[in-house]
């Protein structure tokens, strides 16, 4: 194989093997910046009764099947859920590990669970065609016609969160609870927020509800342990929880305040970056290839040719 | 570049039983993807929403992709660093690639869910998406690997196409491209192959960065942000000996010597790039100290000691060895380890690892799963046979290299992010009107007694459920402090959030406190989010009492006295808060008018049909209650407590219409079902079930006289089904038991049409006026599963108690009162309804007595004062009472009751029903009844009362021996022949036409001693503005009933109503004692003092 084009030998001194082989993580993933007035959801699980109310009227607004257990029964608190593809969001019951003296530790929390809708949604930068997208108002919805069904959302949601239809053979979709963006965008609410008897879910800018939070835990002292969920968690969330046991013991996972996103994505922008890297090995192989290929013709080469090859690699 | 190997297609035998082998593998791999095309992937994989990649992305695409890396590193060798030695892999190494990576595809296709939409990647690009990045790179490389291939196939047909019959045609032009092709692709074949090296190594490493999205997912051992490094170095590593490893199988399986003379100077290089991936990943472990990990001894950590030790560690040692380079055995071993280990790492990296945070089942491969991947390494392996055979791939003295490449395409695109602007904002603020009431000193005793805690802003949001009836003067009662719901008062305009309120504030403001609305309106105001909005304020405050855990058991004490809760064990009523949504509110009825698919003429039973095609469940539940059956548990019949066959279905017997047997279809006109025409009605047909006698809103449905419980012919059904409702006064009242005993008022005396429409004069409960609080029947007869509540002395089935206490607790009085601390001392001995039914049958006559001897004469019929007939030829004579006074018993809530077949009281009357009680009895109350006497017709021989057959036997031939004889075969019970007519009695428990508190019994009715003075002087001093006899008189005034037309003139100026001497006092209590201690004052004591 010959290569006479003089052109790679410029290239390929220019550049260095590593900085093409290695992906390295430069400054070009910044969090986008959440919008000023996004919008979310303040749970205060302290108020939650676990009525599932929020369960009925999700169901009822999505249009979703209807549950073997009717939402009037309470027993299925006794078990963990999780959403799946017929409910996009569930209560759970938590018990409190330890049985304090105090009567109020005694009592079990209720915690209502759905996507978080996160400020830098991993779904979002991990879904391969963009079907998942983070909107202005703070929802992350999905668009079943561009998806191709890859599941790697799931694998990317921190909480766990999108559900699939694996029972549908030709169109199964990525369920998720979509912040009722379609209501929310014509002013109205979110329907499990609507619903809900106490005003567990406050509604409102993402802004305005941690100022709330903080306000509830300075007018209540000792009612809340020191943490909004979801402040910080992931890079943040637009939904936002306060809760009077830690949030590890009511079904939270603990998670550090860094988005995954910013780490994939700076590899990725990193690597891809004016497409030097790849352009940078290209020229390279091409310049070991032509100067192989040289060696081969002219016959072991002569000691200027050597000095060459070195600077080639 | 010279691509013209010495190689020609393979020329041996096609089918050997290995090949067989393969097909029946891959037979049963395409049933299996079948499948999951027809049923989805749910069908043949454990793939769920925890874990949604399993082996398919492991070991098809993740490791078939490694393992293809074969075909650019050899080709990185043989070209780009012209090592010709190497030339005689390079095309069993690309073909492997090829093929590879179009399984690679073919699993993706399997694997994604929407695999007809693979191409959308193309089209909607999301830059950001390292998935995104992979797809294009294998995309584009399977490209490259097809054009590589072209030289192959050039060699193959140039100068040789022949295309048989019609299609010779097209020979020449093929030629012709063949010709081009192999001249053109030889000069530019350079370009391609550094591109595929380029997008190899572009695509082999971010096959790691995939995971990196999952930081809280993936094991520590394995989660490294140089993830994708590994993944390239291990790439790079995996090349060769995956070479290797083919080569000499093929070299085996063909019979051949390995071409170590290749294969042993390629194998110099593997330690070389198994030692940097070596000293990366271990590098990264200590680095990371994710050693701590490596003897917690779960399956990952084990998994990860494996994937090292035996998959990294031992074939690079292994290899440092030339003797094991130039061994074929050895190199094979050594090579395989390594190859394992690369499948064991992706799958380790993209399984084994992945720990969802919520890991509810967990995920082993389905037999679908495996078989699928199984299919498609073989589909592999056989088509690389087929590709052998066909074009020159194989050296011509065939070496033979050979089995599984996998690889992966997925499909991408940069998306386009189109923010899209949101519209509107929420609403501005909504402004609350504040008013401040300037009023009274606010007082419990002021209190409002109920409120509908209905409001438009709720409703706007949610319409779940009826609106509460709030028992305000209760509560306010109960907690004796307004400011525990009314908190906050609003300083000024505008205020948000208020002043906190305290009760002495505000007597001292003499402000009524605030109404909640004042405050609270439409939820999650941006002005003011820490103002819940008015649902949200209500059930906040009052889920903050009505909950389970915390709430102090019994608000007021429990309530022990109550016969309505009590039963053969004594029971404490539970008075605790309810705290579900039902004890509170009732579900409002969606609009049936779409739901119910019904048109035109239709029967009853297809109406019960439509109904349960949604109502099953209630259809099911119904079948168990006593309004179906019409029998029950007897839980209070004493005698008959562990028995479930007591009811009218059968064997209990009144002095009304007497007995249900052989009278079916007159009797069963009330029942709640159709057809019950004989004894053979199937109890288990729930499509006789009628809905609609109960659920009707439209007040038409009525059932026919004599109908076996169907309606009447000119009812519109569907109408009436498309507006089904909750049942109301109009469907339990007069539909049936308002009527009971064939007209209105007949059987109860406090229960009848009057109360439909009725005013608080007839029950302050169900009055529809100003002062009434227009219950329905089910807002205290609570219902569950069809299950009603409530129970009467008449009836021995019982589905649950209900006793005014449930509302009004034992201390139902509110204290603001001087004499209510007297009254809620009577609780214990006398039942709510003594006083608060002074009177039953108010306003319609109800009938006292009925003599069954008399019937079947052609009497002149007479009507009495009430203007009701006295006599009925069906049915004998009758009496009647309007505004009767009631007789008083001592009752614990147990019931002497007569079933069939029992002997009569051959000495004087015979009691069908009797409360059970004695002063004695500290469970016992005195309760207040009406007494229904009749005489009825019983063996003169056998001494039971006889079940006559009436409908269709005694109102046809007027003859009671028959007639006997006919109903007493119904019943089961020999009849002698002889039959006389003997007097009964029945007890009639009173609870409804419940009187306000002004028209309840005073105290000077009961209690003579209060009557006349000095009235509560005996014990009191009266205080300034205090009128004792006002208020021991104060109470029913029968004089104005009586100029109101009511029958009670009798009762002017009566003391002693309750007649203490019959009920076992001495005498007036207040002066003789109480059954179980006197009082302070009382003569006794006084006497004794003297």
């Amino acid at each position: 194989m010959e290569i006479n084009r003089r052109s790679f030998l410029k290239f390929s001194g220019a550049l260095a093997a590593g900085s093409a082989l290695k992906p390295t993580v430069v400054h070009g993933g910044k969090p986008p910046a959440p919008p000023e007035d996004a919008l979310g959801c303040l749970v205060d699980t302290t108020l939650c009764v676990g009525c599932r109310k929020c369960e009925q009227a999700c169901n009822a607004r999505h249009h979703l099947p209807k549950p073997k257990e009717s939402f009037e029964e309470m027993t299925v608190l006794e078990n963990e859920r999780r959403m799946d593809e017929t409910s996009y969001t569930v209560v759970n019951k938590y018990y409190p590990k330890q049985i304090g003296t105090l009567t109020w530790r005694t009592r079990p929390t209720f915690v209502k669970f759905q996507c978080m809708h996160c400020n830098d949604p991993s779904c979002v930068s991990a879904c391969i065609v963009g079907a998942l997208t983070k909107q202005e108002n703070g929802a992350v919805i999905y668009d079943p016609k561009k998806c191709i069904g890859c599941r790697y959302c799931m694998v990317a949601c921190p909480f766990q969160v999108p559900a699939y239809e694996y029972r549908n053979a030709l169109t199964p979709q990525v369920r998720k609870c979509t912040f009722c963006f379609q209501y929310v965008k014509e002013g109205g609410l979110p329907a499990c927020a609507q619903v809900c008897p106490r005003e567990v879910i406050t509604f409102g800018k993402r802004a305005d509800l941690l100022r709330l939070a903080k306000w509830k835990m300075k007018s209540n002292p000792g009612k809340y342990v020191d943490h909004i969920y979801g402040e910080k968690e992931v890079g943040g969330t637009s939904w936002l929880y306060l809760a009077s046991e830690p949030f590890e013991s009511i079904g939270f996972p603990k998670l550090g305040t860094k988005a995954p996103p910013r780490l994939t994505e700076s590899i990725q922008h990193g690597l891809f970056q004016y497409f030097a890297a790849p352009i940078g090995l290209y020229a390279l192989l091409g310049g070991i290839m032509w100067f192989t290929g040289y060696l081969k013709h002219s016959h072991r080469g002569t000691p200027q040719e050597t000095h060459e090859k070195g600077d080639a690699s | 570049m010279n691509l013209h190997e010495e190689a020609a297609p393979v020329q041996e035998k096609f089918l050997t039983p290995g090949v067989m082998v393969l097909l029946g593998v891959m037979g049963v791999g395409a049933a299996f993807i079948l499948t999951r095309f027809l049923f989805g992937i749910g069908k043949v994989a454990n793939l769920n929403n925890q874990f949604p990649w399993g082996i398919w992305i492991g070991i098809d695409v993740a490791s078939g992709v490694a393992l293809a890396a074969g075909g650019f590193t050899t080709g990185a060798i043989a070209y780009v660093f012209n090592r010709d030695q190497f030339h005689a892999v390079i095309r069993p190494a690309l073909l492997t690639a090829m093929l590879g990576y179009t399984f690679v595809v073919l699993g993706l296709v399997v694997d994604i869910g929407r695999y007809w939409n693979i191409t959308s990647p193309v089209f909607h690009h999301n830059g950001n998406s390292v998935l995104f990045e992979v797809a294009m790179c294998v995309m584009i490389y399977l490209h490259v690997l097809y054009i590589e291939f072209i030289p192959i196939v050039v060699e193959r047909f140039k100068g040789r196409v022949a295309l048989p019959g019609p299609l010779a045609v097209l020979n020449g032009p093929i030629e012709a491209l063949l010709g081009f092709a192999d001249k053109v692709l030889s000069k530019i074949m350079w370009v391609f192959i550094i591109a595929g090296i380029v997008l190899s190594c572009l695509h082999q490493s971010s096959l790691g960065s995939l995971m990196l999205i999952a930081p809280y997912k993936v094991h520590p051992l394995w989660y490294t942000p140089i993830l994708p490094l590994l993944f390239l170095l291990s790439a790079f590593a995996a090349g060769y000996p995956m070479v290797v490893f083919e080569s000499i199988l093929a070299a085996k399986s063909f019979d051949r010597r390995p071409e170590m003379e290749v294969l042993t100077p390629l194998a110099r290089y593997m330690p070389v790039l198994m030692g940097l991936y070596l000293v990366f990943k271990l590098g990264d472990m200590v680095a990371r100290g994710t050693y701590v990990y490596l003897l917690d001894g779960t399956y990952q950590t084990n998994s990860f000691i494996v994937e090292v030790l035996f998959g990294v560690i031992f074939p690079f040692v292994l290899l440092l060895f030339k003797r094991v380079r130039k061994s074929a055995g050895w190199l094979f071993f050594a090579s395989t380890l390594w190859v394992l280990g690369i499948l064991l790492n992706r799958i380790n990296v993209f399984v084994v690892s992945y720990t969802p945070p919520y890991k509810i089942v967990s995920y082993f491969p389905a037999l679908g799963e495996v078989f699928i991947t199984a299919g498609l390494i073989s589909g592999l392996m056989f088509l690389y046979r087929v590709f052998v055979f066909i074009f020159p791939v194989l050296g011509k003295q065939p070496k033979k290299m050979s089995p599984t490449a996998l690889g992966m395409v997925i499909v991408m695109g940069v998306m386009v992010f189109n923010g899209r602007a949101l519209g509107k904002e929420m609403d501005a603020a909504s402004k609350r009107p504040m008013t401040l009431h300037a009023a009274s000193v606010p007082s419990i005793k002021d209190a409002p007694k109920v409120f509908i805690l209905e409001s438009a802003v709720i409703k706007k949001y949610s319409d779940l459920y009826e609106p509460v009836r709030f028992m305000h003067s209760k509560h306010a009662n109960v907690l004796g402090d307004c400011s525990i719901c009314h908190h906050r008062m609003p300083r000024e305009e505008g205020d948000t959030y208020g002043a906190p309120v305290k009760m002495e504030q505000l007597r001292a403001m003499k402000k009524v406190p605030v109404a909640c609305s004042v405050c609270h309106g439409d939820p999650f105001n941006p002005r003011q989010l820490q103002v819940p909005g008015l649902k949200g304020a209500y059930h906040r405050l009052c889920m903050d009492c009505h909950k389970e855990a915390e709430q102090v058991p019994h608000v007021r004490g429990p309530v022990l006295y109550s016969a309505m809760v009590r039963g053969p064990v004594a029971r404490t009523l539970d008075t605790r808060a309810p705290t579900d949504c039902l004890a509170c509110h009732a579900k409002k009825v969606p609009d049936h008018t779409k739901l119910v698919t019904l048109e035109g003429q239709v029967d009853a039973q297809a109406v019960t049909k439509n109904c349960l095609s949604c109502h099953r469940a209630e259809g099911e539940a119904l079948l168990k209650t006593s309004h179906w059956k019409w029998r029950g548990p007897s839980p209070y019949t004493i005698g008959h407590e562990k028995r479930t066959d007591l009811g009218k279905h059968s064997n209990t017997i009144n002095n009304f219409c007497i007995n249900l047997n052989g009278n079916w279809p007159r009797c069963t006109s009330c029942h709640i079902g159709y057809g019950w025409k004989d004894a053979d009605f199937d109890f288990k047909d729930m499509s006789k079930i009628d809905c609609l006698v109960c659920h009707d809103t439209t007040g038409t449905y009525k059932k026919a006289p004599a109908g076996a419980g169907f309606p009447k012919k000119d009812v519109d059904l569907v109408k009436v089904a498309k507006h089904v409702g909750r049942p109301s006064r109009a469907t339990c009242g007069m539909n049936c038991h308002f009527r009971g005993g064939g007209g209105p008022g007949v059987k109860h005396g406090e229960l009848g049409p009057t109360l439909l429409m009725g005013t608080s004069q007839n029950d302050v409960h169900m009055g529809v006026d100003r002062k009434g609080m227009n219950f329905k029947c089910q807002d205290c007869h609570k219902t569950r599963n069809h299950m009603i509540s409530g129970r009467s002395i008449s009836i021995p089935a019982s589905e649950g108690d209900l006793s005014c206490e449930y509302c009004h607790t034992d201390r139902p009085h509110i204290g603001a009162d001087p004499v209510d601390h007297h009254l809620n001392r009577h609780t214990k001995h006398v039942a709510c309804q003594t006083c608060h039914i002074p009177l039953y049958a108010k306003n319609a006559p109800t009938k006292i007595y009925w003599d069954w001897s008399t019937a079947g004469q052609d009497r002149k019929v007479e009507k009495d004062p009430y203007d009701m007939p006295t006599y009925h030829k069906k049915k004998g004579s009758f009496k009647w009472k309007q505004s009767a006074k009631p007789r008083y018993f001592w009752y614990n809530g147990t019931v002497k009751r007569y079933v069939l077949g029992d002997r009569i009281n051959e000495k004087g009357v015979t009691e069908l029903t009797k409360p059970v009680g004695s002063p004695a009895d500290p469970a016992s109350r005195i309760y207040p009844f009406k007494i229904h006497s009749g005489k009825q017709i019983s063996d003169a021989v056998y001494k039971y009362l006889i079940t006559p057959k009436l409908y269709g036997g005694f109102w046809k031939h007027w003859d009671w021996d028959k007639a006997a004889r006919d109903g007493m075969a119904a019943a089961g019970l020999k009849y002698s022949g002889e039959y006389e007519f003997v007097d009964t009695v029945m007890y009639w428990g009173l609870t409804h036409e419940v009187l306000p508190k002004e028209e309840a019994l005073s105290c000077a009715h009961c209690h003579r001693s209060l009557s006349k003075a000095p009235y509560c002087g005996r014990c009191h001093q009266e205080a300034p503005g205090q009128d004792f006899k006002k208020l021991a008189t104060r109470g029913i005034d029968f004089k104005a009933l009586a100029e109101q037309g009511k029958d009670v003139a009798a009762l002017i100026g009566t003391t002693d109503y309750l007649d203490f001497k019959a009920l076992g006092y001495a005498g007036d209590p207040v002066e003789t004692g109480g059954r179980f201690k006197t009082l302070p004052l009382s003569r006794r004591q006084v006497t004794a003092l003297k």
